[in-house]
């Protein structure tokens, strides 16, 4: 065996970032496919700015190295591994059109620099498309001028009627300050002192963002720890200036990209990170909203209906963190998915209507799953229980969902008359 | 043989049934023939891609399909075209089949059936494509059908409500379940006043009570994202159509047990990657396809090694206007002329030697694995 160490430089705009990335490695010749008949998969890389040395160990051989970007994209590098040399290479990756932006690149939420070309906003385009702009480019001549405003409320005031006439909220909206200029774009960042304290204390925030009589309402996951650094990540929106739409991100360097591959569609590197984080995230829950999005990756990469440990972490995130919706949602829809009993039915049920009842959920996905089962259990001409509970909290939430973005991570709504 | 069926191969174990929905006429929307303008078209007329792609997939599937387990069972297809479509039949000599035009009427029956022939074993998988208009409004999608807008009253009644169909499904017991949706997403104000309502679901969802019958595994590919149009070229496959027949040739290939099959973890890759790509061919928009639902589904296994989508450029791209490029591995060989775009390649997996040439002289060279899901090959050019 000899030693591999990778480095995989990339710009933040703060010191010490590192991201937990998700890449496989081919063998190509045959010393390589004789070792490694199937190369190594699911190898997890930390890319950068300090330096991080990733070491693996690979038999002599000639290998390819490919890396898939939270965004989708993926980066491939040939290698020759010699028997008792160390082999070290350096992966590029596409560099983010602002240094501020770096974790909205890494989300896919903007393109690189790269791909924009000598076009000054070409890196809008994605950004117009994932945000939800009614136009996927930009449009020519300024549009309004955007503001932010951060809405701390008290959490039993958030119901999904209230969502989308945020007046009804109750909240006193602050200014929020655009963290960098941009001729193009603003960013708004949340950062934690700005968050409830403690999950409990009974409040959560919003971000507003205004554009003339238009207005996006985000959902605002804070307080959100950082798994590996215990420090309180911030919690970020931008908007382009020429058109209404909003991109999302937690910038959290280790869950962040675990979240952006499951928005995405990258389910496989998401449940690797998910599964790596596993203590942290389901065991000591030490942040209950990274452990929803963990659960939701563990419900769609399930393939077999039997009983998995994981069933009892879904469970356990319910019982202790019941006072999310997104915790009885996701555990509804566990038991819809893996039915032990009869019982399991009705269960689920009420919990997709305590889901609802508990307000706005945190992540689209979650919204997604308690319209799809709502759904289902109005429609089903043989389930008839607590019908008039489930046709009414449909209504609301079929109200919300016309307007939600599915395309970003957390919930995210077009207020005003909907186009 | 059921009217809708251009194939039917009886097997005795679990098999994949297709249901194949191409829609490029529609006589109430603008350019139709119907005699009449249907007051809501939202400016929508006839398409000349969809046909097309519908076309080549159930092309694809009758001639390319291959899956060990579970052996093409049968494909439905339907398709609205300018004039009636035929479909080439099974045995040679035999009279093609006549396609059915995908009205509202059809298209319910043909799913039911579709739906019944997945009923006959739960490791059937069940394969889904549209391609034709659609509308949305959030997250609801209406797949138009040809006959959309006949009544100026109750246009909606020939839409299909895709998101109840997909919850729908959940009532077959073959409970492999892949859709490929590739239509337009963009915001409509009928939806919207609809209320809801988003056309007929034709299957009605239920909750899932059968604890016996398996987990239902059921993507959702869509080629473009909500709010959003898809783009395609006259008579031509669309864009996304183009890039999903390319994933199944290859680009969409693993081989995690030493053989080569095509699953949907990798479609996801290989698709946005070229459909970035056809930007080259005068598609200007960002088309972002997502997908819903994603699990692992295996659908094809290739029968050779994958075709996989290669763009090799010079750097800088000035000089592919001067360059003429050859490759060469222990597989394949090939030379090509100068190209200002560069030049996209489908190669098989192996070690190639990539090469720049102008007026005789080697410019750059560079030596590089391919392998799916793509390869970029950069050239660089010393100044």
């Amino acid at each position: 065996m000899s030693e591999l160490h990778i480095r995989m430089p990339r710009e933040f705009d703060e010191e010490s970032v590192e991201v937990s990335l998700v890449g496989n490695v081919y063998s190509i010749d045959d010393d390589a496919k004789t070792a490694l008949p199937h190369g190594k998969r699911n190898i997890v890389i930390e890319a950068g700015n300090t330096g991080h040395q990733n070491t693996l160990s690979i038999p002599k051989g000639r290998y390819l190295l490919e890396i898939t970007m939270p965004s989708g994209q993926t980066i491939a590098q040939d290698f020759v591994m010699r028997d008792g040399e160390t082999t070290e290479i350096e992966v590029e990756g596409q560099s983010s059109p602002r240094e501020w932006l770096a974790y909205q690149h890494l989300a896919g939420n903007v393109s690189s620099l790269e791909e924009s070309g000598d076009d000054d906003e070409g890196w809008l385009t994605t950004a117009f498309a994932r945000g939800g702009a009614l136009d996927t480019g930009p449009t020519k001549g300024a549009g309004p001028k955007a503001k932010a405003y951060w809405l701390l409320v008290d959490a039993r005031k958030a119901t999904l009627e209230s969502s989308i006439a945020p007046k009804q909220l109750d909240a006193e909206p602050e200014d929020l300050q655009p963290t960098e200029m941009d001729p193009t774009a603003a960013t708004f960042r949340v950062s934690a002192e700005r968050a409830p304290e403690v999950w409990d204390d009974g409040k959560r925030g919003f971000v507003l963002v205004e554009a003339g009589k238009e207005s996006i309402l985000v959902a605002a996951p804070l307080p959100w720890e950082d798994i590996r650094s215990h420090r309180q990540a911030a919690f970020e929106v931008m908007t382009p200036k020429r058109s209404l739409a909003v991109s999302s991100m937690v910038r959290d360097s280790a869950l962040g990209p675990m979240l952006a591959y499951m928005a995405n569609g990258s389910l496989q590197p998401a449940l690797h990170l998910a599964a790596k984080a596993e203590d942290m995230l389901f065991h000591k829950i030490s942040n209950p909203l990274a452990a929803v999005g963990g659960a939701c990756i563990l419900l769609e990469t399930a393939t077999e209906s039997g009983r998995k440990n994981w069933h009892g972490w879904i469970e356990n995130l319910y019982r202790r963190k019941s006072h999310l919706p997104d915790s009885a949602i996701v555990y509804a829809t566990l038991l819809l998915n893996h039915q032990k009993e009869d019982a399991d039915v009705d269960k689920a049920l009420g919990l997709l209507l305590e889901g609802g009842a508990r307000g706005l959920p945190y992540y689209s996905r979650s919204l997604r799953l308690l319209l799809d089962g709502l759904t289902a259990f109005a429609s089903d001409p043989d389930f008839k229980r607590r019908r008039d509970e489930v046709t009414a909290m449909l209504h609301d939430v079929e109200r919300v969902a016309q307007r939600t973005n599915f395309r970003q991570i957390f919930t995210t709504i077009r207020l005003g008359r909907r186009r | 043989m059921d009217r809708f069926l251009v194939r039917e191969n009886a097997q005795t174990g679990p098999s994949t049934h297709a249901l194949v929905i191409g829609v490029g006429k529609y006589p109430f929307l603008n350019g139709g023939d119907g005699g009449r303008l249907f007051q809501d078209h939202a400016g929508m007329g006839q398409l000349t891609s969809p046909p097309v792609s519908a076309m080549a997939v159930a092309d694809w599937l009758a001639h390319e399909f291959d899956h060990p387990d579970k052996p093409l069972g049968s494909i439905s297809l339907l398709v609205s075209a300018e004039d009636p479509v035929t479909f080439p039949a099974a045995d040679a000599g035999a009279p093609p089949t006549e396609v059915a035009p995908a009205t509202f009427a059809n298209v319910k029956q043909a799913s039911l059936d579709w739906k019944k022939r997945g009923d006959s074993e739960p490791k059937n998988m069940m394969l889904f494509f549209f391609c034709g208009h659609g509308i949305a409004d959030g997250a609801k999608l209406a797949l138009l059908t040809e006959d959309y807008g006949e009544d100026d009253d109750a246009g909606l009644a020939h839409a299909v409500d895709f998101n109840r169909f997909h919850m729908g499904m959940e009532r077959c017991k073959g409970r492999h379940q892949c859709f490929f949706v590739d239509a337009c997403r963009t915001q409509d104000d009928s939806l919207e006043e609809a209320q809801g309502y988003a056309g007929d679901p034709i299957l009605t969802p239920t909750v899932r009570r059968d604890r016996e019958a398996g987990l239902r595994l059921k993507p959702a590919f869509f080629s473009t994202l909500e709010g959003t149009k898809a783009h395609s070229q006259k008579n031509q496959p669309s864009r996304f159509t183009r890039a999903l027949l390319q994933s199944f040739a290859g680009g969409g290939a693993d081989d995690l047990t030493g053989q080569w099959w095509v699953d949907t973890n990798q479609i996801q890759k290989s698709v946005q990657w070229l459909m970035d790509r056809a930007k080259r061919l005068g598609f200007t928009h960002t088309q972002i396809n997502p997908v819903d639902s994603l699990s692992t589904l295996r659908l094809h296994r290739l029968s050779g090694a994958p075709q996989v989508p290669v763009a090799v450029s010079c750097r800088p791209e000035t000089k592919n206007a001067e360059a003429a490029l050859s490759y060469a591995s222990t597989a394949k060989q090939g030379q090509h002329d100068p190209a200002p775009e560069g030049w996209d390649l489908e190669l098989p997996p192996d070690d190639y030697e990539f090469a720049a040439t102008s007026s005789g002289t080697i410019i750059a060279e560079k030596q590089q694995y391919i392998r799916p899901p793509h390869r970029e090959v950069d050239l660089e050019v010393e100044p």
